[in-house]
């Protein structure tokens, strides 16, 4: 009897860290707009989709390379279409952020590694942030995100390693915070997009 | 008797042959092309889905608005290097309107496509222009521009003006 009391109260007690743990997480992810576990994890995942589609990593498509300016990097290159992430194919457009010294169109086009800073993604999640934005039209992100992902973590390892570091997310945060939603709603464009009528 | 006969028919084939080879244009070029093609709408690089890149001006012989594509590109087992070059042109074509609605404007697409050993002189590019629906677009002979296009004499086409490119490899935006 003794014992049966004992071995119900672990087990109170550790569903109640479980679900403490559980509750802390979903309260975690629903204060964090960006840098929760959980827009990490599915950043990783969107970084996975995006290197099977040949958008980042080794043997990525380059594109012209065209002068580009802050917050991004003083060159980029661009590309946009469609992209399937966990079985939902949406619209995504993904930016390479070229600076550092010596950095030009030529020497990006002639080297594109050495420049690279930097890629950041919009991805369209449907029903993830209609107040960014809630348009109307075709042509209309009802939702869009940037992620900002640092030239460290380029290569999957590097991510993956990277990811487990409790400082990144903070890092991650503020430099979303400071440049993407801020910069870009003040496009003033419904779709949020700078460049006009762009096709996704 | 029975050998000159047969080194005659021999040499007759071999002229025929070479005759049904032309540099670019011949049925393996176009059959080639074809593949390729199929191979770039899998690799969502041309067709409905493909993916876009910045617009940005263009010169003659290509468009006035231009998009490039640097890459690689598996076809037959082989990953080789490729180039594809989406031309834009028509009435109202611009920077802007083709970001607007690039399919109102696409032209033609041309592409490199870099096949080891094809044609040693000119870096073994396989050149190809297709019109927006998969076709290959012709010269004013009729010829389909797919395969060494032009090595003729005299030099013409896409060989003789990528020849000018700097660094040797026929690119020049690269």
């Amino acid at each position: 009897m003794q014992t049966n009391r004992k071995t119900f109260l672990s087990m109170s007690i550790a569903a109640l860290l479980v679900s403490a743990c559980a509750g802390d997480k979903m309260m975690q992810d629903e204060m964090m707009p960006f840098g929760g576990p959980d827009s990490v994890a599915y950043a990783g995942d969107l970084w996975q989709a995006l290197q099977s589609a040949r958008l980042v990593g080794p043997g990525a498509i380059e594109t012209k390379a065209y002068p580009g300016q802050h917050p991004h990097g003083a060159v980029l290159q661009n590309v946009d279409g469609m992209l399937t992430v966990n079985g939902v194919t949406s619209p995504v457009i993904v930016k390479n952020n070229y600076g550092g010294e010596g950095v030009s169109v030529e020497n990006v086009t002639r080297n594109p590694s050495q420049y690279l800073a930097a890629v950041t993604v919009m991805y369209k999640r449907p029903g993830y942030d209609p107040d960014n934005n809630d348009g109307s039209g075709p042509n209309i992100y009802r939702m869009a995100r940037w992620i900002k992902i640092p030239r460290a973590w380029r290569w999957p390892g590097e991510w993956l390693k990277l990811i487990h570091r409790a400082a990144l997310p903070a890092i991650v945060q503020r430099r979303v915070a400071i440049w993407c939603l801020p910069t870009i709603a003040s496009s003033k464009r419904p779709d949020i997009l700078y460049r006009p009528g762009q096709r996704v | 008797m029975k050998i000159p006969a047969l080194l005659t028919m021999a040499l007759l084939l071999a002229a025929s042959a070479s005759q049904a080879q032309p540099p670019f244009g011949g049925p393996d070029d176009i059959a080639y092309a074809s593949r390729l093609w199929q191979a770039l709408i899998q690799a969502n690089l041309v067709g409905s889905n493909a993916i876009q890149s910045k617009a940005y001006p263009g010169q003659h012989p290509h468009g006035a608005v231009l998009q490039t594509i640097y890459t690689s590109l598996n076809l037959e087992g082989q990953d080789n290097r490729l180039i594809v070059k989406r031309n834009y042109g028509g009435d109202g074509v611009s920077v802007q309107s083709v970001a607007e609605n690039p399919d109102r404007f696409l032209a033609a697409v041309t592409v490199m496509y870099q096949r080891p050993g094809y044609d040693p002189d000119n870096g073994n590019w396989f050149w190809a222009k297709y019109l927006p629906d998969g076709s290959l677009d012709k010269n004013p002979k009729g010829m389909q521009l797919a395969g060494r296009v032009a090595k003729v004499n005299p030099p013409a086409g896409c060989i003789a003006c990528h020849n000018a490119a700097p660094g040797g490899d026929m690119v020049f935006t690269k």
